[in-house]
């Protein structure tokens, strides 16, 4: 059942979004992404709601450093409940193919936990890069994406998506924006004329 | 969308807000991306979403290629009919169905933002956006290129910074290089020696040592400069520079301060005696001979010291009276070493004078070896006998070891002598055996330098291959304290030496503080019981009572014993009394010079002790 619309602070606007905004993240550096990427993980703690972070490193070993790197290293050891960290393999594909339908279906049971711990809501940040490395599924990722946007009309958890414009083909660029109603580029955050909404 | 109520002409299409929200998206998205191939794939594919286009193509040239041979022909039209200086912002029609718009920045095209249209009417309300996009491209283009040419001065203007300043550096460098340091061989020079001398000065002040410097000259160098020529005597004065520097720590320094005049800094010294062997030394290392050409140089050197704070305690008044004592070193028949103040320190000018004639001594064959017999107390034999070097010094007559060991065992001296009195003693044990007396032992002292000294199984194996001598006829003594340095070091060159098949006996035993449980693993045959235990073994409870156990502890491992200084035929009785197997002493027979000891071994051996 969907709650009340509630408004959220991303941290790095002053305008307010709904709960369940879906944003496209496209960043031309490294240091660019370090700059947004903690604000937006410190509002969620502030507002209470859980957050979950994909981190494209290659094992678990390297998962505290990429929390430091966003400053929420003391908050996952403090607040194993509201912070929770994943490598890429573990978020996007853990059978080693990527499938929308079990994509969708991890995010909601993330989202069903955080309610049930009295969590205010649910926010999620994940890096794309992986699906440049020939993962099986990959060709489905706009698929995914399109369908998150329904996913967010019942279980209103807010999504950002991470594309490096230096990694991903114009076209491709393109495709994945149109799939994003809010879309962040050149620093700016836009609410996106291209996004199709096909529900 | 809103409609106009004008009748003539037909309606124009009004722009639809989306739209132009996503062409302002366009020109957003065109500035974050990284390269023109991103920009012109992003665009290609946004523009294909507006109304009435068919087909885009965001041609760069030399970066991207047509993707149809319709978009190649519309881009060579454009490109045939460009005008020669390129107009912003200029839409061209090139006929029916096709639209295409410039991308330039001032001065230069860049290419074309090319369509082909499905629906011309449909895309009219945009055509300006799209100017608008070309004029954009071109503009960020522009600056992206203007911002690559800056990053490239940038990088050459940084690049060419940090060469010169390396270049500044190296230079600075060479210059100070220059100004210290002696160009011919690379040592310091006089500027670079009182500096370092003053600091060198400071921390002896500081830390309560003494600092030494030594004027060493070359005795008649300008011989090799005429006679062998300036390029010989150059490759002789670096050949010197270069023994020179070997001899020193890297807290002293060596400079070179005249044609052939060196001075020797020597630091941190605790004592003026411990520097006699380094000045030495350095004599030495001089007097070798120096290959220059088809000839062998050989030049002396006369060496001159002065100490702070003995001799004064400022750099210049040290350098002038190092520099006058070796004046008076030179004048006192050259080829040696002379202190400052030699009057004052009567004991460190003769152990100098005395180390300095020890080195010449060696190689001169006024070493020689006496040899001590020793009583085998079961047989009332002679079991063979010890070897103890003396010097034959031709004024002071006959040295004892006491007079001159400890100074060579300061340097390297000690492995030279050793060596010799090895060679000797194994040439003597040869010839008692071809005399008959083929049973007798002969042992050896080998001192702690000599265990520490690498070569020491090849020289023992090297010496009994040279005389002849069985191995079994030879015993190494080596006293407990020089192997309780280092036990790993020391078990390891017993079983080397023990696998010649010498014998190996402990000497001194009881003076050091060896753990018996470590002794247990030493291959040793024999231990040598100090004579401080047996001058008291008689009137001293606790000396009996040290043989006693050591006896009995020999006893245990299977090792035999011996006593050394054995002079009253109480200790003697004693002695046998108790089990020991061998002594050696004033009682049995005082050190013999090599052609008496075979006479004595003829006699028969008085046992007055025996009842």
């Amino acid at each position: 059942m969907k709650d009340p619309e509630r408004h959220i602070c991303l941290g790095f606007t002053d305008e307010q979004y709904p709960a369940g905004t879906h944003i496209c993240y496209l960043y031309n550096s490294d240091e660019e992404r370090r700059q947004i990427l903690p604000l937006y993980a410190r509002q969620a703690l502030l507002a209470h709601e859980a957050f979950n972070y994909v981190a494209d490193v290659p094992s678990r070993a390297e998962l505290p450093q990429a929390l430091a790197a966003l400053n929420l290293a003391a908050a996952a050891r403090e607040r194993p409940g509201q912070v929770g960290a994943a490598i890429t393999a573990e978020g996007y594909y853990p059978t080693g193919q990527f499938s929308p339908d079990e994509m969708l279906a991890r995010l909601r049971d993330a989202w069903t936990q955080c309610r049930a711990h009295g969590l205010a809501g649910a926010r999620f940040a994940g890096e794309m890069t992986w699906a440049l490395r020939g993962i099986p599924g990959t060709d489905r990722i706009l698929e995914c994406e399109t369908r998150i946007n329904e996913l967010v009309k019942e279980a209103p958890m807010t999504i950002m998506c991470q594309y490096d414009l230096n990694k991903f083909d114009g076209a491709m660029l393109y495709d994945v924006m149109n799939a994003h109603p809010v879309v962040i580029i050149g620093g700016y955050i836009l609410r996106n004329p291209f996004y199709q909404n096909y529900g | 969308m809103s409609t106009s109520t004008t009748l003539e002409p037909p309606h124009p299409v009004l722009p639809d807000a989306t739209m132009l929200g996503r062409l302002l998206v366009i020109q957003q998205a065109i500035d974050a991306m990284p390269d023109e191939d991103h920009i012109a794939a992003f665009i290609s594919r946004a523009l294909a979403s507006l109304p009435g286009v068919a087909e885009v193509h965001v041609h760069l040239d030399g970066q991207t290629v047509p993707p149809s041979q319709g978009m190649a022909a519309l881009k060579s039209r454009c490109e045939e009919e460009a005008l020669p200086v390129p107009v912003l912002n200029f839409m061209r029609h090139r006929g029916r169905g096709v639209q295409c718009f410039p991308i330039d920045e001032p001065g230069r095209r860049l290419g074309w933002l090319l369509l082909r249209l499905g629906d011309e009417e449909a895309l009219r309300p945009y055509e300006p956006f799209l100017g608008n996009i070309a004029a954009t491209l071109g503009r960020i283009l522009c600056a992206r290129h203007v911002q690559a040419r800056l990053t490239r001065a940038n990088d050459e203007l940084r690049e060419a910074r940090d060469g010169l300043e390396l270049r500044v550096a190296e230079r600075t460098r060479e210059l100070e290089y220059r100004a210290t340091h002696d160009p011919l061989t690379g040592l310091a020079n006089r500027a670079l020696l009182i500096d370092r001398l003053r600091g060198a000065i400071c921390s002896a002040q500081r830390d309560g040592r003494m600092v030494a410097v030594v004027y060493l000259d070359l005795d008649s160098f300008t011989f090799i400069n005429t006679g062998l020529g300036s390029a010989c005597g150059d490759e002789y004065l670096r050949e010197t520079a270069r023994r020179l520097g070997r001899l020193v720590r890297d807290s002293d320094t060596v400079a070179r301060i005249g044609s052939d005049e060196f001075v020797i800094l020597l630091a941190g010294l605790d004592s003026v005696e411990r520097s006699s062997g380094r000045l030495n030394a350095m004599l030495t290392a001089v007097r070798e001979p120096v290959p220059l050409g088809d000839k062998d140089a050989v030049v002396t050197c006369s060496i001159g010291a002065a100490v702070y704070p003995l001799d004064g305690e400022e750099a210049e008044l040290l350098v002038r009276r190092a520099n006058s004592a070796m004046l008076r070193a030179k004048s006192s028949g050259k080829d040696g070493i002379q202190l400052y103040a030699s009057t004052r320190d009567a004991a460190v000018a003769e152990r100098i004078e005395l180390e300095t004639e020890l080195r010449r001594a060696v190689p001169a064959g006024e070493l020689v070896v006496h040899f001590q017999p020793k009583l085998d107390l079961a047989s009332g034999t002679f079991a063979g006998a010890e070897a103890l070097v003396r010097w034959d010094h031709p004024r002071r007559g006959l040295l004892s070891p006491s007079h001159f060991i400890p100074l060579a065992e300061d340097s390297a001296l000690i492995v030279a002598l050793g060596e010799r009195v090895l060679l000797q003693a194994c040439l003597q044990a040869r010839i008692w055996r071809e005399a008959g007396f083929g049973d007798k032992t002969v042992a050896v002292n080998l001192a702690a330098r000599q265990l520490r000294d690498a070569r020491i199984v090849e020289t023992v194996r090297q010496t009994l291959q040279t005389t002849g001598l069985e191995p079994s006829s030879l015993e190494l003594e080596i006293t407990e304290s020089s192997i309780m340095h280092d036990i790993g070091h020391a078990t390891q060159l017993l079983h080397q030496l023990k696998d010649l098949g010498v014998a190996i006996s402990i000497d001194d035993f009881g003076t050091g503080y060896s753990s018996l449980s470590i002794l247990r693993n030493f291959p040793a045959d024999k231990l040598k019981i100090d004579r401080s235990f047996i001058q008291e073994i008689e009137t001293v409870s606790s000396a009996a009572a040290v043989v006693l156990a050591v006896i009995s502890f020999a006893r245990a491992l299977g090792m035999r014993v011996i006593a050394e200084g054995v002079e009253t035929a109480g200790q003697a009785a004693f002695l046998q009394q108790h089990g020991c197997d061998e002594i050696q002493g004033w009682l049995v027979a005082r050190p013999l010079p090599a052609d008496q000891l075979m006479e004595r071994f003829r006699l028969p051996v008085e046992m007055p002790w025996v009842a």
